[in-house]
């Protein structure tokens, strides 16, 4: 089996040729490209007319209007770019958990593949971090499909292990991003959500537009375990053991929990949310999310 | 108290949950967790609450087994405490033996005197009491039943109890229905005895039985409740009843005139006489007159007999004496056959050439056949001699033969030997009588075969040291009967020369010489007899031919031996009937029809020329008419049961005996004519079973052990 061919079903691609990942707000790009650029130019959609400043491009006056009228305006276009895109990904150890469908972070890692294949289709630019404590490659947003073999040889690289840090790992992402970007991040976000919210919320200040798709294994959901267990921390927590029926409540409780405050920062954050579960279908859970997207994402962009 | 105190080995199952727990614990699996965050530990009171939860379920499904195991002990509770008594459970068990049907005063049985007990036991009882009836006596044994509710049915079938024709057996009624009080009880159990005061019903009741009963019946230092009601008089009171009927020298021949012996055995203490008796064949009466009899002994009468024609012949005595009527009645199969056919393979047949009784087999030949030797035709004699000299033995006319002589034959070739082997186990009998050409030797190594071939003992010699004669003879053995009577039984006949023979282990040693040598040893050999005669069939070594002796014994010993093969068509109740055949029956089964009419199909079993049908069903006294057809031929054999015997006699127990039951037994006894029947309701009704609240509880364990569980673990 290729390396393509292990992050990227033939199934799926199949149905990602149909679809297409757009960016809801608008981004800036270096290239022509889908989305509109916040940089006004030359360009080929025209959008509004402006008095000419001292410093204008002489060659931007509209020669048309300044016979008719006598006075200088200049033609101001849409500039059609590239969206950039940062696909963020936690390699922390509690992306390896996987009982029964594998480990998070396999499906994570095929769907970071699969957005970048998307993504790169569409002519954008698409680049990739792996994160754990601490920013643990990096990979600036390129276009080509020379971008998808690296981003696939850069997943390649990385096994889930170590400690979470995604407060600490998404601020430094938010740094090495220099223009707005599409930031995709992730992950389980076992992390407190006090903490997480505040690197959010740098990427919104920078104003990126930023997709949180959270990764879950059935086995997280639920707590299904009905004898004495040991649970041994994947990321060097302390081992305890227990009896699965008295401590489902707690463990549920916090989950949920855990869950509805990553739910209001993200609502708070206009932060995109997303769950998926590793039980589900890859491609089942990716297309659905795109249509979903597209469906909402249409009027906006319209 | 506990019933099923065994039961309560089943606490230690209280253990298992502890056990589960630990082991539970012990083999902990242990699971790589990426959501650990959830799962850290609170504050320490988290963690004691999560410990005391655990101990919780613990203790309560540690407390279910335990309660479980209690309450399947069958705890009863006696006292006040316990609040009112519960209801009581009365097995009565009720003698219906033949001996019931015994007049009482009045003109009434002892059966209308013990349903009048019963249904006044049952009327003391109460509602939500239950009852059983266990039937002793009854033919066919009833299945026992469970006690019911429902009196009005148990009086209803104890007012229509009637005695049958079999004995009561009062040790095995006592533990069937100890049995059904086991199993349904309960904590206020009651067992009544309603019964005629016989003592012979009481005979399984020994020793060992009374230990067992003591063990089994007391709990906890409380006897099992249990009155004894007797009915009928306890004054001993006299019976007459046919004891037997026997043919002398069976088997009877066809046309040959036999006897047979009636017995009649008065059991009472003052003497009868002039007691009317009748003996009849199916075709005529063959006796009619009165017998007298003394106390406590025995009369018999003999009838003489005689049957034309080969087959059953069933004989009825019966006699008119006022007493029990099941035993005044007795009827008896008697097999008849065709002359005997022997067959006598001589060993030394060649000096009878001459003529004058030279020929080894010549004195035996006349002694079997008399009328035959003496050319007189139209009579009959006992058997058909056929002689062989040994050189022309063939095993066809071995088979053929019911009797076979081995007379002064020096061996036997192993193939001779194994086919007078099959002959003799397959039920025919061999008459064993050595000679001077016989080697001892050889029928020790063939024959004998260190006790495991036929012969019934080893030979030694010849001795020829001094003559001798008879002396012990066994007079009792059937062989000899017809020395009975005679003034001076023993022969003064001489034997000069006799083998030496040391009986193996079971043989028997019919008579022997003055010099204490065996003369006659007769031993079994699969369903056939052997006998062994220790000198010479002829005059050569002694003078028995000569005597009166010799041809009387000569025809017994071979009557003796014929016998074996008959069936055994007179039954005791429940010895085992048997009917062979050669060829399988068609459908390989066969119908018995027994008293009363009931009709059992048997199963044949067996191999090729040797079929049989077996049944124990033979309980109920009375005539069991077996049919088969054998290659299209209905096969029609007839069986007799006797009534039984220990039924015939009425002798109460004495006081003593009743005193020394009672204090073993601990039971009350009570006579209905005498003093009330002890309600029960006073006799005990204060224990109350336990169970049911401790088996309730234990299911409001497990409701609540669910609930915290379930409670606990989805965290309501």
């Amino acid at each position: 089996m290729s390396l393509v061919s292990r992050y990227l079903d033939p199934t799926l691609v199949e149905r990602l040729n149909q679809l297409q990942l757009s960016a809801r707000s608008v981004v800036e790009g270096s290239t022509i490209g889908l989305h509109r650029s916040p940089l006004k130019g030359a360009s080929i959609e025209f959008r509004q007319h402006r008095f000419y400043v001292p410093g204008d491009d002489p060659r931007r006056l509209d020669w048309r209007v300044l016979a008719r009228t006598d006075r200088p305006y200049v033609r101001e276009y849409d500039e059609e770019t590239n969206l950039r895109c940062a696909i963020v990904l936690d390699r922390s150890g509690s992306m390896g958990y996987g009982r029964k469908h594998g480990a998070k972070f396999d499906f994570a890692a095929r769907m970071a593949a699969s957005l970048a294949y998307l993504m790169l289709g569409q002519t954008e630019a698409v680049g990739l971090a792996v994160i754990g404590s601490r920013v643990e490659s990096w990979l600036p947003p390129h276009a080509g499909t020379s971008q998808l073999a690296r981003v696939i040889e850069s997943l390649e690289r990385t096994t889930p292990a170590g400690e979470s840090d995604l407060a600490r790992s998404v601020q430094e992402v938010a740094d090495r991003l220099d223009r707005r970007s599409l930031v995709i991040l992730l992950s389980d976000f076992f992390n407190p959500i006090p903490r997480i919210r505040p690197a959010l919320a740098r990427l919104r200040h920078d104003r990126h537009e930023v997709i949180v798709m959270r990764v879950l294994d059935a086995d997280e959901t639920t707590f299904p375990f009905r004898r004495w267990s040991r649970f041994r921390g994947l990321e060097g927590e302390r081992s305890q053991v227990c009896e699965p029926a008295l401590v489902r409540k707690k463990y549920l409780d916090g989950f949920r929990s855990h869950g509805s405050q990553l739910e209001s920062a993200c609502r708070a954050l206009h932060c995109e949310l997303h769950t998926f579960l590793t039980d589900r279908p890859l491609a089942e859970s990716l297309t659905t999310f795109l249509r979903r997207r597209n469906v909402v994402a249409q009027p906006a962009g319209g | 108290m506990f019933i099923n105190t065994i039961m309560l080995a089943g606490i230690a199952g209280a253990a298992l949950p502890l056990v589960v727990h630990l082991l539970s614990r012990a083999r902990v699996r242990t699971i790589d967790w990426g959501a650990m965050m959830f799962l850290e530990e609170g504050p320490g009171t988290q963690e004691h609450a999560a410990r005391l939860k655990q101990w919780t379920l613990l203790l309560l499904r540690m407390a279910t087994v335990a309660l479980l195991a209690i309450a399947m002990a069958r705890p009863i509770a006696v006292g006040s405490w316990a609040g009112p008594g519960g209801p009581l459970t009365a097995v009565i068990v009720v003698d219906v033996s033949a001996s019931m049907a015994q007049p009482t005063e009045g003109g009434r049985t002892r059966a209308d005197a013990a349903r009048e007990a019963v249904l006044r036991i049952l009327s003391t009882m109460e509602k939500g009491d239950r009852a059983a009836l266990i039937l002793a006596g009854a033919v066919p044994r009833n299945a026992d039943v469970a006690p019911t509710a429902d009196l009005q049915a148990v009086a209803t079938r104890a007012a229509e109890l009637k005695p049958g024709p079999g004995a009561a057996d009062i040790a095995d009624a006592l533990n069937r229905a100890a049995d059904v009080l086991d199993r349904h009880g309960g904590a206020n159990g009651h067992l009544y005895l309603v019964c005629d005061t016989q003592g012979s019903s009481w005979q399984g009741v020994d020793e060992p039985f009374q230990s067992a009963w003591r063990q089994r019946n007391t709990r906890n230092g409380r006897a099992l409740p249990f009155e004894v009601v007797t009915v009928g008089d306890s004054r001993p009171s006299g019976n007459i009843a046919i004891e037997s009927i026997t043919l002398i020298s069976p088997p009877a021949i066809a046309g040959l005139a036999a006897e047979v012996e009636v017995s009649v055995r008065h059991f009472g203490a003052s003497p009868r006489s002039q007691l009317p008796l009748v003996v009849r064949s199916a075709k005529e009466e063959l006796f009619r007159g009165t017998i007298d009899l003394a106390a406590r002994a025995a009369a018999t009468v003999n009838v003489p007999v005689r049957f034309d024609a080969p087959g059953q012949q069933m004989l009825t005595a019966e006699i008119t004496s006022g007493t029990l009527a099941s035993d005044d009645r007795l009827q008896h199969v008697i097999d008849v056959v065709a002359p005997m056919r022997v067959l006598i393979i001589s060993g030394d047949e060649g000096n009878g050439a001459g003529g004058g009784f030279r020929g080894e087999s010549d004195f035996l030949r006349t002694a079997l056949a008399p009328f035959t030797a003496m050319k007189r035709p139209g009579t009959v004699d006992p058997a058909r001699v056929v002689v062989l000299t040994i050189d022309k033995w063939t095993d066809a006319k071995i088979s053929d033969a019911d009797v076979v002589v081995l007379a002064n034959v020096a061996e036997l070739t192993p193939q001779q030997v194994r086919s007078v082997e099959s002959f003799v186990y397959a039920g025919g009998g061999l008459f064993v009588a050595p000679g001077g050409t016989t080697r001892p030797d050889s029928y020790n190594r063939a024959l004998f075969r260190n006790a495991a071939g036929l012969l019934p003992a080893s030979l030694a010699g010849p001795l020829s040291d001094q003559p001798t004669s008879l002396l012990g003879i066994d007079l009792s053995h059937p062989i000899f009967r017809f020395l009975r009577g005679r003034p001076d039984p023993i022969p003064s006949a001489v034997v000069a020369r006799l083998f030496a023979a040391t009986p193996r282990t079971g043989a028997a040693v019919l008579a022997s010489y003055v010099t204490g040598q065996p003369f006659l040893v007769e031993g079994n050999y699969g369903r056939g007899r052997v006998l062994l005669m220790t000198t010479t069939i002829d005059a050569d070594w002694n003078t028995l031919p000569l005597s009166s002796f010799y041809l009387p014994f000569a025809q017994s010993a071979v009557r003796y031996l014929a016998a074996a093969a008959l069936p055994q068509r007179n039954l005791s109740p429940g010895q085992e009937l048997r009917a062979r055949f050669t060829d399988a029956p068609d459908d390989v089964s066969a119908t018995v029809t027994m008293p009363g009419g009931r009709r059992v199909v048997l199963q044949a079993s067996g191999y090729e020329g040797n079929y049989e049908v077996t049944t124990a069903d033979t309980h109920a006294p009375g005539v069991y008419t077996l049919r088969a057809t054998v290659g299209g031929q209905e096969r029609v054999e007839r069986f007799v049961v006797r009534h039984p015997p220990g039924e015939s006699d009425l002798r109460p127990l004495d006081d003593s005996q009743w005193a020394k039951l009672q204090r073993s037994l601990a039971f009350r006894r009570t006579n209905p004519n005498a003093r009330a029947i002890l309600p029960p309701s006073v006799a005990g009704r204060d224990g109350r079973e336990l169970w049911l609240p401790l088996l309730l509880a234990a299911f409001a364990l497990v409701a609540v052990e669910m609930m915290l569980t379930r409670f606990w673990s989805e965290g309501r």
